[in-house]
């Protein structure tokens, strides 16, 4: 599973924007993208470079597949990581990362700048055209200005800060040689081939000029990006306002039918004065284009003050939706949903009529003028052509979602958020795929757990590829993952940590196999004992050992080549004598009295190392039986008789404070003592804080798999 | 398992049948017939009934799967199955 960082932020937006039908929505995104980038960017914590803001809110694309597009977005003003070891580890997955430097101790930082820079030349032909066409022709691109009048403080800070990085503390890494041919296309060459300096001094201005040509595009995609959300923010801020007011009305009108009906008990609620009102509210809206009609010669404002009534429609109509339960009586949903009624009276005679449109010529002047600041702008950054408005948005085929699903997990969402762990209030986007999105604010403060799934994606159309859709949020490791395609959800599983939140929406076309290598398969149901805290059993460990032989393939110089044998003893056809000349070590879960352990024979120095999570003289009874059948299997194979080899305990490891979670604790033995630098065990002593996570991240990686 | 064997001790005859070994970890070996065509689905469900704990199956070093057949698999007649038992701890 290799995961490449991909930010193409701006690329995305652009290329997406044709396909969202509720401008609303697109808005929220981007505020809450820009929220999340210019708080950590404003913030006076000195951490986040560049890079690692953009990884923290990494986009990420599997390889070869856009299938799936993983977005992060979060408020970061209010929120502070607990840990940043606690990021979730897929964005490292595949990544060239060293463990085994002290500075590495923090694992998410060890994530070199250079991969993140690197990551920038994944951007496809057309983007990267597309930049440059847009920065050296500003004209294309009338908002620029909005950029130059706020300059943000990273735009200033970034080259600086980020030239730094190429950190030759660590190792460096095969990518970083073997990318450099691919980077974006320098400027010049400014060393030339007949100055006598030093090839030292070469490659230092080589790369120097090999980050500023990076930083060049992060850049102009910045600045590109500043514009962009500016008018997007004042959009938004803008639908607030109306947001507000019409909240307010309707509270008023709520309160004064509330005051009229206990008064007077016959009184029959009348729409006139409503419609009044709304029969003006078009009438205003209208005014554009009768205006339009007037001035045919004059170049057209129209169509930039017509999406902003959608976009409020938009956004009210899911207000109602949202509260429609909360407001009992028939005059409050009326008073709600007046505003469907608009386009309706928009076609009214009334309204089209000469006598209108005379009186309203005046104000129909001043009223674009107004909005026209705002927005005309916006409107020609955002798309060519007008968006023509959605009037009435009919869904077809079946209804949003299973009002059993949702209510079951607006109920678990409920859960998690009284009980604290989403005390910060946050939201996040989860666009899936084509045209779906889902937006699942969390948090305290204000908000208190909303769920709002679009029907957009639910639509069968739009369900003919599954996929996934996995978001890490920031505190410590929450994910989300939600499977799409045709059929039923099968099940829904949140994850009983308090650290974690995991929906797992499996989709009936996954089947019951989630993961199948050889013999080892990871059902479904072992997917939930992964997440929920249970006790692990072989085929677990089986593939978590199976993955680390594909991670090591990766990068053979960090790992050593190793040989894992089943807690299936009886299965060691893989082990002969070239396997074994060619490992360094052997790996050998062994399970006895439902307990995990891990023993390891280091073929160099012919010993055999014990590891115990949970110390324990007596689980050392099982070896002899274990090394028995072994050499009864495959003693030939080796070159000594390694029944008398030597076993030692292993003393320092982290060990385990709860009942559960020993094969984690066997699986993560695994993974460092492959290592050819393994980490010092005394260093480790955090890994029973971090178990949700490991066991979040192997279930990651086992339904990644199914991905690719 | 008791009623299966009878069932299949019915057509003893048929020379289609296979006897197949079933090996647990404790060396005790259990004998089967299974004509070319049964689910091995049913095999599985007779052994593990008689022994009360979850037990993976095991032929020519794969995994048996229910919807697998002796005839899919290749087996012939007194080929050894092996069966091991699902290994979980915490």
């Amino acid at each position: 599973m290799i995961i490449s960082i991909r930010s193409r932020f701006s690329a995305y937006f652009r290329r997406k924007q044709n396909e969202f039908e509720d401008v609303f929505l697109l808005q929220e995104k981007v505020k809450g993208f820009w929220g999340s980038l210019l708080a950590s960017g404003g913030s006076k914590r000195s951490q986040g470079s560049l890079p690692h803001r953009c990884r923290s809110m990494g986009l990420a694309s599997f390889k070869g597949k856009s299938l799936t597009e993983l977005w992060f977005l979060e408020h970061t003003t209010i929120h502070a990581p607990v840990a940043s070891k606690a990021r979730p580890r897929f964005l490292r997955w595949g990544c060239d990362i060293t463990y085994n430097k002290v500075e590495a101790s923090s694992l998410f930082e060890s994530l070199e700048d250079v991969n993140i820079l690197n990551s920038f030349e994944g951007i496809t032909s057309e983007e990267r055209a597309y930049l440059d066409q847009t920065s050296t022709s500003p004209q294309t691109f009338p908002n620029l200005q909005l950029s130059l009048i706020k300059p943000r403080r990273y735009i200033v800070s970034s080259p600086s800060k980020s030239i730094t990085p190429p950190s030759p503390v660590r190792p460096p890494s095969p990518q970083s040689d073997t990318q450099a041919p691919v980077s974006p296309p320098r400027p010049q060459q400014p060393t030339s081939p007949n100055e006598p300096t030093s090839p030292k001094h070469d490659s230092l201005q080589e790369g120097i000029n090999k980050i500023i040509a990076q930083n060049k595009i992060i850049l102009k995609r910045l600045v590109q990006l500043e514009a962009t959300s500016g008018l997007l923010e004042h959009r938004v801020d803008v639908i607030e306002h109306q947001l507000f007011d019409q909240r307010e009305k309707d509270s008023r009108f709520e309160a004064i039918e509330k005051f009229v009906s206990q008064q007077f008990p016959t009184f029959k609620p009348l729409n006139t004065g409503y419609q009044a009102e709304s029969s003006s509210r078009t009438v205003t809206e209208e005014k554009p284009i009768e205006k339009q009609d007037e001035l045919n010669d004059a170049p057209l404002p129209d169509p930039l003050p017509e999406p902003l009534p959608d976009q409020s429609k938009v956004e009210v109509h899911q207000e109602a939706d949202v509260n429609d339960s909360t407001c009992s009586t028939g005059i409050a949903r009326r008073v709600r949903r007046r505003i469907d009624r608009k386009p309706k009276e928009v076609q009214s005679p009334f309204t089209t009529g000469q006598y209108k449109k005379r009186t309203l010529t005046k104000k129909a002047v001043a009223r674009p003028a107004r909005t026209a600041t705002t927005f005309i702008n916006v409107e020609t950054v955002k798309s060519p052509e007008p968006r023509p408005a959605p009037a009435q948005v009919a869904y077809p085929g079946r209804p949003m979602i299973d009002e059993n699903i949702r209510m079951f997990i607006v109920d678990c969402l409920k859960k998690y958020t009284d009980n604290e762990p989403l005390g910060t209030a946050r939201y996040f986007w989860v666009p899936l795929g084509t045209s779906g999105y889902l937006w699942v604010p969390l948090g305290t403060s204000g908000y208190r757990w909303v769920l709002m799934v679009i029907a957009r994606f639910l639509l069968a159309d739009n369900l003919s590829t599954a996929r996934y859709c996995l978001v890490p949020l920031g505190t410590a490791f929450f994910c989300l993952l939600i499977t799409l395609g045709i059929g039923r959800y099968w099940s829904v599983l949140i994850g009983t940590d308090r650290y974690r939140l995991v929906f797992l929406l499996v989709d009936e076309l996954l089947g019951d196999i989630i993961y199948s290598v050889g013999n080892v398969h990871i059902f479904r149901s072992q997917i939930d004992e992964l997440l929920t805290d249970q006790y692990l059993d072989n085929n677990h460990i089986d593939a978590f050992a199976i993955l680390l032989a594909e991670k090591s393939k990766l990068c053979p110089t960090l790992y050593q080549p190793f040989i894992h044998v089943s807690s299936l003893h009886w299965y060691v056809s893989h082990v002969s004598k070239d396997s074994v000349r060619a490992a360094n070590l052997l790996l050998m879960p062994v399970s006895k009295n439902e307990h995990w352990t891990l023993l390891v024979a280091d073929l160099k120095s012919l010993s055999w190392t014990f590891f115990d999570s949970l110390p324990n003289p007596t689980h050392k009874a099982v070896l002899p039986d274990v090394i028995n059948h072994l050499h009864e299997e495959t003693g030939d194979y080796f070159e000594s008789d390694f029944r008398s080899w030597p076993l030692t305990v292993a003393s320092g490891v982290p060990t385990q404070k709860n009942g559960f979670d020993c094969e984690m604790f066997v699986c993560k033995y695994m993974e460092n003592a492959i290592l050819a630098h393994p980490l010092k065990w005394e260093e480790l002593s955090h890994w029973q804080d971090e178990m949700p996570k490991f066991r979040a991240e192997l279930a990651f990686a086992l339904l990644c798999k199914t991905i690719n | 398992m008791a009623s299966t064997s009878s069932e299949q001790n019915k057509k003893p005859n048929e020379a289609k049948s296979l006897s197949l070994k079933v090996k647990g970890q404790d060396e005790v070996e259990v004998f089967y017939r299974a004509k070319p065509t049964t689910q091995l689905s049913k095999l599985m469900n007779a052994y593990s009934n008689r022994h009360y704990f979850p037990v993976a199956f095991f032929f020519d070093g794969h995994q048996i799967r229910d919807e697998d057949t002796p005839e899919s698999l290749k087996m012939k007649d007194g080929d050894e199955i092996v069966a091991l038992i699902h290994q979980t701890g915490g």
